[in-house]
């Protein structure tokens, strides 16, 4: 490293404050006189044209580029949202500033979710809900529907619920790891997501570098079973009665299709797919007659996880199935059976 | 093949290479003006640098070597605007130290230059992802989704003020990262 010196320092902070105010425009007489002085030194001019690179390369950015940015920025937003939302509440406009009113806005702050992650380092998503998390490490977090993710320290986070993808950032000397009840996934620099199951099994698959999947000493009759390595598009399942199986290939990037709001049916039982759709949705899905759970219907194809009554259309029109739209519940039964029908989503759904 | 007095002597027919030439400069005259003006205060002189400008992009351009068009459009722009205003403050026409300006396109330039665009682009990405998540929405906002500042205010119930000193904070912080991978943004173009 070289040493920097003060008058350095002090060239990039105001090449990056001129550069910025070039990029909003509309500088007075005086500021631009001030701008084109500062500009005669040629290592002024050559930190601005730094600064503008960046600027320049920033509007260039390929869509895909683009759109993994604003996808920060959707997870960014929520938080301000959520604040904004406390401050012009109509409590805090018409209510009386009294001693009371300071507790509820406290309790308020805590309920923000911005402001609670701040104390509590725990990560959350709501159902159907998807979101970046920048963890402390710069790891980065995408959280699927109904998650929870709670960082302990010293890179060491536990998943709590649902299903996270990972995108660790390199560092031998201190690997990452990740717990799920009394398993571990530890990895150096890779990617990796790790979904748990609403029924405690847990689903760890690799899309790039390596893992170790261990079980922790719980105390019980059974020994834990021992460590797995996963290599890109491996994937493993384990139950939390200690039951595993085999390290096997997967389609890795099928495996987080999720993040695109997508949900791969092929392959998959009926009762797999309305499970994964449940995760999503906020009215139950319920398959009472167990034959339909049963059968092998090959669905085929991709459906749109964010949008639970259209994937349910599509259900419908793809397999001898009839979506009866119910005040709590949709009921999904064999179409020759089924009560006088309504579309799902059709009359105005939120 | 020989374009001779294009001086581009590469291997991409003329014709092709004007038309790109073309529709680049078309593409972004509006905005190059704008950039322009505001940072010589001077929509005549403006005008001047963006002439001089396209007549040096259509001797020297070279689709092949040039990683980012746009940046490079903007940039060749901002070294005649800084000329111009040495010029005007010593008046004389001796240009001292003009920033990157007068390299001409290099001849022996590195056959890979789409895969050193990609890592710039991917290292520039993850720069701003990992920006503080304050400085990077305003940063996103800004300067990928290209919205008025006003607008950001508004949308982030801060002051134009906070968003300024943001937008700085982010730019310094981005400049200063793609700096610690050894990134030379003087020569990026």
């Amino acid at each position: 490293m070289f040493a920097r010196t003060e008058s350095d320092k002090t060239t990039r902070d105001e090449a990056a404050a001129w550069a910025t105010l070039l990029d909003c425009g509309g500088m007075s007489e005086l500021q631009l006189q001030a701008f084109h002085a500062w500009l005669e030194d040629p290592g002024h001019a050559r930190e601005l044209t730094n600064h503008q690179t960046v600027l320049f390369l920033a509007q260039d950015f390929r869509s895909e580029q683009k759109a993994a940015l604003e996808r920060t920025l959707a997870d960014s937003e929520a938080k301000f949202a959520a604040l904004r939302r406390l401050f012009t509440d109509p409590l805090w406009l018409t209510g009386t500033v009294t001693a009371v009113a300071a507790i509820v806005a406290i309790g308020g702050w805590f309920a923000s979710r911005a402001v609670r992650e701040l104390f509590t380092q725990s990560y959350t998503t709501e159902i159907g809900e998807t979101r970046t998390v920048t963890l402390r490490d710069g790891t980065l977090a995408y959280l699927n529907t109904q998650s929870q993710l709670k960082w302990v320290g010293d890179r060491h986070v536990v998943l709590l619920q649902g299903e996270v993808l990972f995108e660790v950032v390199h560092n031998a000397a201190r690997p990452f790891r990740v717990g799920v009840d009394h398993s571990e996934i530890r990895d150096v620099g890779t990617q990796f997501d790790v979904y748990r199951k609403s029924s405690g099994s847990v689903v760890v698959t690799v899309l790039s570098g390596q893992v170790a999947v261990k079980e922790m000493e719980t105390g019980g009759a059974q020994p834990p079973w021992a460590e797995r390595q996963l290599k890109p598009n491996e994937q493993i399942e384990y139950t939390p009665s200690s039951l595993i199986a085999d390290v096997h290939p997967a389609n890795a990037s099928k495996a987080i299709r999720w993040r695109d709001g997508l949900l791969e049916t092929e392959g998959q039982s009926f009762a797999a797919i309305v499970n994964e759709l449940n995760r999503y949705s906020n009215k139950r899905i319920l398959v009472p007659d167990q034959r339909l759970n049963l059968e092998n219907m090959n669905i085929g194809g991709t459906l749109n996880v964010h949008d639970v009554p259209a994937a349910l259309r599509r259900i419908q029109n793809l397999g001898p199935i009839v979506v009866t739209d119910t005040e709590d519940a949709y009921i999904l039964s064999y179409k020759a059976e089924a009560p006088a029908a309504k579309q799902p989503g059709a009359a105005g759904h939120p | 093949m020989d374009t001779g007095d294009m001086g581009s002597g590469d291997g991409s027919p003329p014709g092709r290479r004007e038309e790109l030439v073309e529709r680049l400069c078309r593409a972004h005259e509006a905005q190059l003006l704008l950039y322009l003006t505001r940072m010589l205060g001077r929509p005549d002189v403006a005008r001047e640098v963006v002439q001089d400008t396209y007549e040096r992009i259509h001797k020297l351009f070279k689709p092949e070597d040039v990683m980012f068009p746009r940046a490079m459009l903007f940039k060749i722009a901002t070294n005649f605007a800084l000329m111009r205003l040495r010029r005007a403050r010593l008046e004389s026409t001796l240009i001292t130290g003009s920033a990157g300006m007068e390299r001409v396109p290099d001849e022996a330039a590195p056959p890979d230059k789409r895969a050193m665009a990609d890592e710039i682009n991917e290292r520039l990405v993850q720069t701003i992802q990992e920006l503080h998540p304050s400085l990077r929405t305003v940063f996103v906002m800004a300067h990928v989704q290209g919205k008025p500042r006003r607008d950001i205010a508004e949308q982030l119930g801060i002051s134009l003020k906070r968003v300024d000193k943001r937008m700085t904070k982010a730019l310094r912080a981005c400049r200063e990262r793609m700096e610690s991978f050894g990134i030379d943004l003087l020569r990026v173009d």
